[in-house]
């Protein structure tokens, strides 16, 4: 079990490395808080925070989904974070660093403190309208295109966390995640848990020992803290071997597995397994457990791709019966920033104001971002559009001529019929 | 001993003979280019623009002719607009965007014209200082002086009277300039163009100290994207030619910015911008 949680953990912690460092992907693209965060500015303004893009939306579905049937395996499977900081932890152990185990009043205490880190980020955040925490997020210093936009503050941090996970298990994602306080919520209503056979635990309590989440185990008949990872971390661990049973019969559901000599024998499990809620006697394996998640994840990214919603929209007038649409590609369009200056050289009112421009969506990002501008035909035309985002242009306020800060991919401004 | 094979040679030939034609198409685009830097400088933009053509085809990689070509047209066009709709409701606008193309390109002649124009049709203090600083330019103080002083009291500025004061000097009227040093007040914070022409004023009459310390202020409210512009323009003006070879001004043009600017034009994401925390208020305007 833990085998396979691991290659699930390295499969993904690879995938975003490979995305980010040897593809160049966006990750905040697919960070799940992402979504999270936007979900204020999205709803007012109907545009997405910095360079993030509707696609977190369509990721924090997708893992709000996974936490309603799995639980918190997001955390336990998927998440970088989690599995670098796991991971750490584990080295730790091999090279006997001195480790620490909280005692678990403490632990409760600090475990409140996301609670409280989710509503000051998002408190900030959405008022500020921009992701003012990035400069400070492990996750956004450790998995990016480390460059001009990590702050010194983002290294320390993460320095911390990486310094904390050799002695301690999951120190941010137990105390300080703001995801995890958004998980926690809806985790409480997982439909599927470790379940407890009561009737043949022995109570050694390797199961609670074992947890990384720190949860009493050994004292429940059926997990339903919201802070479960899925990890099976427990299963792994029971020593006790019960004859797992047929698939449920007729027998009345009466709280535990104690008329297991009624059942037929189809071989020897531990006396704790995952599975759903209102039916406790059936076992889920963790590759239900694992594909549930893919799907849910998966999913979410799929849909992304064939529902493509634009991340920035901005709208002047109102449309004609007649409109025509353009779609460009548009050089350095990385955020929302670049997205309203963007807007700014359609919606001008100067002397190259463009007459006809009407609706803008763009999807901010790295490299060559899509734009589609919706215009008037009667008023303008493609080449007009195209001249106005790639001209130097003249700032009235300071009456001073600048560059445009923009390139259209494949358009070439010698090809403007020449003027003389 | 080395021995190539004749594939390898015909291989070896054609890199030297890539490596050469891009070098020479290089010094090509660069000699276009120069050739279009001199026509500009001689006020002739539609050969500038049919170099600058040459130069940008030769070398389709560099921004600079890119950018340089793509504004003598904008340029270009201005010109052929104002000739063809004198009187059209735009025609303030154009000019002052032509008029500030020729300025900063060193086409002082050719802002001339349209300096009185603007001037003429309505004589405000910013119209006044333009034309005025178009006048100083062509070495035309007494005209610089006349253009100011038609300002009655009540539309002077301090921009418009310490740009007086340094036509004064430039004249020779040392005394009359320091009177109106005198009168000139820049409290508070103030607009980096009003500074600089306090600063030229002070350096202009010989008073060192507050010149650089005006200076140093309007660097520091100058911003980022437009310093280095202002600080070649200040080694280069007359009127602080007689601090140049001080230390006290070399210091002042080691001067920082302290103007928060939006990297929306120049950065990549919200992370390092400046404004962070004001994007949306900014957006919203």
């Amino acid at each position: 079990m833990r085998r396979n949680r691991r290659v699930v953990q390295g499969c993904f912690l690879a995938l975003v490395l490979v995305g980010v460092f040897g593809l160049h992907a966006n990750c905040e693209r697919w960070c799940p808080f992402g979504g999270v965060e936007s979900l204020y500015t999205y709803w007012t303004e109907g545009n997405m925070l910095c360079s993030l893009g509707v696609s977190n939306f369509f990721i924090l579905g997708g893992v709000l989904a996974a936490t309603l049937l799995v639980r918190r395996a997001f955390c336990g499977y998927m998440c970088p974070l989690g599995t670098i900081s796991e991971w750490l932890f584990r080295v730790g152990q091999r090279w006997q660093v001195p480790q620490v185990r909280v005692p678990v009043l403490w632990d409760r205490a600090l475990s409140m403190l996301k609670y409280g880190v989710l509503v000051v980020v998002l408190v900030l955040t959405w008022r500020a309208g921009e992701l003012i925490f990035r400069g400070f997020d492990p996750c956004y210093a450790l998995i990016s295109r480390h460059g001009e936009d990590i702050t010194w503050w983002a290294y320390v941090v993460s320095a911390l966390l990486i310094v904390a996970s050799l002695v301690l298990l999951l120190p941010f994602c137990r105390w300080l995640c703001p995801l995890a306080a958004v998980l926690n919520l809806f985790s409480r209503f997982g439909l599927s848990g470790v379940q407890r056979d009561a009737e043949h635990c022995s109570e050694c309590g390797k199961c609670a020992r074992r947890c990384p989440m720190r949860i009493p185990v050994d004292r429940v008949q059926q997990v339903t803290a919201a802070r479960c990872i899925a990890c099976l971390e427990c299963v792994a661990a029971c020593p006790v071997p019960v004859a797992r049973q047929s698939p449920p019969a007729a027998d009345p559901v009466d709280g535990c597995l104690a008329s297991a000599p009624r059942l037929a024998v189809a071989g020897v499990a531990p006396a704790l397994h995952w599975g759903p809620v209102v039916a406790r006697r059936q076992r889920w394996p963790q590759w239900l457990v694992i594909a549930i998640l893919l799907c849910c994840t998966m999913g979410a990214v799929t849909t992304s791709y064939l529902v493509p919603v634009p991340s920035f929209v901005k709208r002047r007038g109102e449309a004609p019966p007649h409109t025509e649409t353009v779609t460009l590609q548009i050089g350095d369009l990385t955020c929302r920033g670049r997205a309203n200056l963007f807007g700014y050289f359609l919606d001008r009112d100067d002397l190259f104001a463009i007459p006809g421009y009407l609706h803008v969506a763009a999807w901010p990002g790295p490299g060559w971002a899509d734009v589609q501008i919706t215009f008037d035909p009667t008023q303008t035309d493609r080449e007009a559009l195209k001249h106005a985002i790639t001209e130097p242009y003249f700032e009235t306020e300071d009456n001073y001529w600048r560059p445009s800060p923009f390139q259209i991919q494949g358009y070439d401004p010698l090809e403007i019929p020449d003027l003389d | 001993m080395i021995s190539l094979s004749s594939r390898g040679l015909a291989v070896l030939m054609a890199m030297l003979w890539l490596s050469a034609a891009s070098v020479w198409a290089g010094s090509d685009a660069g000699t276009a280019f120069s050739e279009g830097e001199k026509l500009l400088a001689g006020g002739d933009l539609r050969a500038a623009l049919k170099q600058y053509v040459a130069a940008v085809k030769l070398d389709r990689t560099n921004q600079e002719y890119l950018q340089q070509y793509m504004l003598v047209r904008r340029a270009v066009a201005l010109q052929d607009t104002l000739a063809r709709e004198p009187n059209s409701p735009q025609w303030e606008q154009t000019a002052v965007a032509l008029r500030s193309f020729y300025s900063a390109a060193g086409l002082h002649a050719q802002a001339l014209p349209l300096d009185r124009k603007l001037f003429e049709r309505s004589k405000t203090p910013d119209n006044a200082i333009q034309l005025a600083e178009t006048h100083l330019s062509l070495d035309q103080s007494d005209e610089a002086v006349a253009v100011l002083s038609s300002l009655n009291a009540a539309q002077g500025t301090s921009a418009s009277q310490a740009l007086r004061a340094v036509a004064l000097a430039r004249q020779g009227q040392v005394d009359a300039a320091r009177q109106i040093a005198s009168q000139v007040r820049v409290s508070g914070p103030s607009d980096p163009g009003t500074l600089y022409m306090v600063a030229r004023m002070y350096a202009a009459v010989g008073d060192v100290e507050p010149a650089m310390a005006t200076l140093t202020r309007c660097f520091e409210a100058v911003p980022p994207s437009r310093l280095d512009l202002l600080k070649s323009h200040a080694r280069q003006c007359p009127d602080f030619s007689s601090v140049a070879s001080r230390a006290s001004f070399t210091a002042a043009l080691r001067t920082e910015s302290k103007v928060s600017e939006s990297k929306c034009s120049g950065g990549s994401s919200c992370s390092s911008c400046p404004m962070r925390g004001n994007c949306a208020r900014s957006a919203s305007k």
